[in-house]
């Protein structure tokens, strides 16, 4: 498994296929984060979107290649923000509109939301891992790889993260 | 299960129903190619630039460096010792909050231009008392000195001072610092701490976040109090004189609300705005009659009354998508053509793609006669229909088109229905695509999810090897149940 490191290293120098793979690798987490402030996953796809083309286009700024999730992170943040800023502000349709995002199939159950909420607030190391684990379904080792750790950090940073869940979702 | 046990379990339905989408990283992919390779590398190079100049930083000037670095950090351990030695907590926040007498709030656009300010002056009992508000980018400005409100619209068409008795009218800055503390300290987990000491523009300051992951706050260490709040910037000293002094500028025209006060001729863009609202109004009341009309299949009547809506209010997007259906029901396929184009691309200039406005498209298409442009239309709703038999959430924008009586867009009364359960919803689909497609794969919503889940991948299937729109009106439909006998299954 490449690590981001090197995928970073290799878009730079000109391997698109490389981008690809960090695409297909972030897609879920992207999502996640977008769908957390805009709701709707229509317009998640449309903000997962905007971001990488923003994050390639800014990819030669990133000064640790390695921490290539948690900037994309910042950046959809950034992303989604401002889409549900103008949507609220610019969009002339108002009550019209309103009724075509309730009807457009986008919404996660009321307590996926909860958990998603939860997770968005987890330290941001702790919420990669989390994402890439059992999002993506990487494995641990795998999760290491990814983002440049050692599997006994990635390990204690899941492990954290499950104690934090539990408490955010009030579990046993 | 185990709680973690449990967590992991969520985690992965949470991961499946976030979901993934191929087209994803092919339309990534595309606008990567087309980005202008000049400009990236222009950027590259100056980053290369920057990386050779201090690789080319002789050995005094390194160590010069270094004893400037050194310097600022000895510095930086003194200030956060004396500003980071002991733990933050909200409560402290709300602690302070509560001595606050005002608050001076500015926001800034992005080329550093004043683009919102307001003032606020905080009562002993935590209330807001006098507000000012000056909204340069709006020419919108407001003083609140609690005996009266004067919201002064500045634009030059506009130069109106409108005088209101705050019982009547009030203003206040969108975020509570103090409501939003308080109900930390009540024990709802409203904010969460990111970090302590941090930089927030060269201050320090502690971190945190909302829950719903959309606001930043950053905290100064030593008042506790915020001292920015998504993008405004906060601080809390005294106002200059005057400034909740109510003074008409010169020249404006006066329209007094107050109780009592001789209100004066409106301006003409004041009446103006007033008939647009109630005309919204009228509007509305079109739009609803066109629904029944619909849905009782009086076809010319849900055209007329649709029309008449959309004249009074254009660009109300399910006025067009129904008036697009209504002429599709009639006949009247080029009209419908015409309709459902003009709504998607209404959507589509919003970004948004309505995969149910498609489906009715493809089918005004077929009617006409050009199947080859109803297939196009066909291939792009398909995808999320099929969707929808796995997950009712992807199903949502078919249900609402099918119903004109869908309660939604503060449509009221007791002919309206409630959106459909789950399993209806699927049935639904499943018989939709029954009569579209022609095939139905043996799908059956009451068996196991492995079995439903074979069926799905053959429709899947069925639709990459090239799948057409085939209509068969003959197709066997399931029944739908009742809402309540469909929600115990």
């Amino acid at each position: 498994m490449q690590s981001d490191l090197e995928l970073v290293k290799d878009t730079l120098a000109g391997r698109e296929q490389a981008f690809e793979l960090l695409v297909q690798r972030y897609e879920r987490l992207v999502r996640a984060t977008a769908l957390s402030i805009v709701k709707d996953r229509h317009l998640a796809g449309d903000i997962a979107q905007e971001s990488f083309v923003r994050a390639y286009r800014r990819l030669h700024t990133l000064r640790e290649p390695a921490a290539f999730g948690a900037w994309l992170t910042r950046i959809t943040h950034r992303c989604a923000l401002d889409t549900a800023t103008r949507r609220r502000s610019e969009l002339p349709l108002e009550e019209g509109l309103a009724e075509a995002i309730e009807g457009r199939n986008g919404h996660l159950e009321e307590d996926q939301q909860a958990l998603l909420a939860a997770v968005m607030r987890l330290p941001t190391g702790e919420r990669e891992v989390v994402m890439l684990r059992y999002f993506d379904g990487h494995t641990v080792k795998d999760v290491a790889s990814i983002a440049g750790r050692s599997v006994g950090t990635v390990t204690k940073q899941l492990s954290r993260a499950h104690q934090h869940l539990r408490i955010m979702l009030e579990e046993p | 299960m185990s709680s973690q046990g449990n967590i992991e379990k969520k985690l992965r339905e949470l991961g499946r129903a976030v979901g993934t989408d191929e087209s994803l990283s092919r339309a990534v992919m595309a606008r990567v190619r087309e980005e202008p390779a000049r400009s990236f590398f222009r950027d590259h190079k100056t980053s290369i630039q920057r990386m050779l100049w201090r690789f080319v930083m002789n050995r005094s000037t390194r160590w010069a460096a270094a004893a400037a670095i050194l310097v600022i950090a000895v510095l930086a351990v003194g200030f956060w010792g004396r500003l980071g030695s002991s733990a933050y907590a909200v409560d402290q926040t709300v602690q302070a909050l509560a001595n606050v007498r005002y608050m001076h709030i500015v926001k800034y656009d992005r080329a550093g231009n004043l683009e919102d300010e307001r003032w606020e002056e905080i009562a002993p009992n935590g209330f807001q008392a006098r507000y000012r508000q000056n909204t340069p980018s709006r020419s919108f400005y407001v003083v609140d000195d609690q005996q009266t409100v004067m919201v002064y619209h500045a634009d030059k068409e506009k130069n109106t001072v409108v005088l209101y008795d705050p019982q009547e009218k009030s203003y206040t800055w969108h975020y509570d610092p103090a409501g939003m503390f308080h109900e930390i300290a009540e024990g709802k987990p409203a904010y969460a701490v990111v970090a302590e000491n941090v930089q927030y523009k060269g201050r320090p300051a502690h971190h945190l976040r909302g829950v719903a992951g959309d606001t930043d706050v950053y905290i100064d260490p030593q008042t506790k109090l915020p001292m920015a709040i998504g993008d405004y910037e906060i601080s809390y000293e005294e106002p200059p004189q005057g400034t909740f002094d109510i003074a008409i500028p010169e020249g404006a025209i006066v329209v007094d609300k107050r109780p009592g006060a001789e209100p004066g001729p409106e301006p003409l863009w004041m009446v103006q705005e007033r008939e647009k609202k109630e005309m919204g109004e009228v509007a509305q009341s079109y739009f609803e009659q066109g629904r029944r009309a619909l849905a009782a299949g009086d076809c010319a009547g849900a055209v007329e009354s649709l029309t008449k809506s959309l004249e009074i209010s254009p660009g109300r997007n399910w006025a067009q998508f129904w008036l697009g259906r209504a002429l599709c029901e009639s006949g009247r396929y080029d009209e419908a053509v015409y309709q459902l184009s003009r709504v998607i691309e209404l959507m589509n200039e919003h970004g948004m793609s309505i995969p149910s406005y498609y489906l009715a498209r493809a089918l005004a298409y077929q009617g006409k006669g050009m199947t080859a442009m109803a297939q196009i239309d066909f291939e792009k709703a398909l995808p999320k229909m099929i969707e929808g038999l796995r997950n009712s959430e992807a199903a949502r924008s078919f249900d609402l088109a099918d119903d004109p009586l869908r309660r939604a867009d503060g449509m009221k009364g007791q002919d309206c229905h409630d959106a459909p359960t789950p399993q209806q919803s699927r049935i639904m689909m499943v018989n939709r695509l029954r009569v579209l497609t022609g095939q139905n794969f043996g799908y059956d919503p009451n068996a196991d999810e492995q079995e439903q889940e074979r069926a799905i991948a053959a429709w899947e299937q069925w639709f990459k090897d090239s799948g057409r729109m085939q209509f068969a009106p003959d197709a066997k439909l399931l029944a739908v149940p009742p809402a309540t006998e469909a929600g115990s299954l």
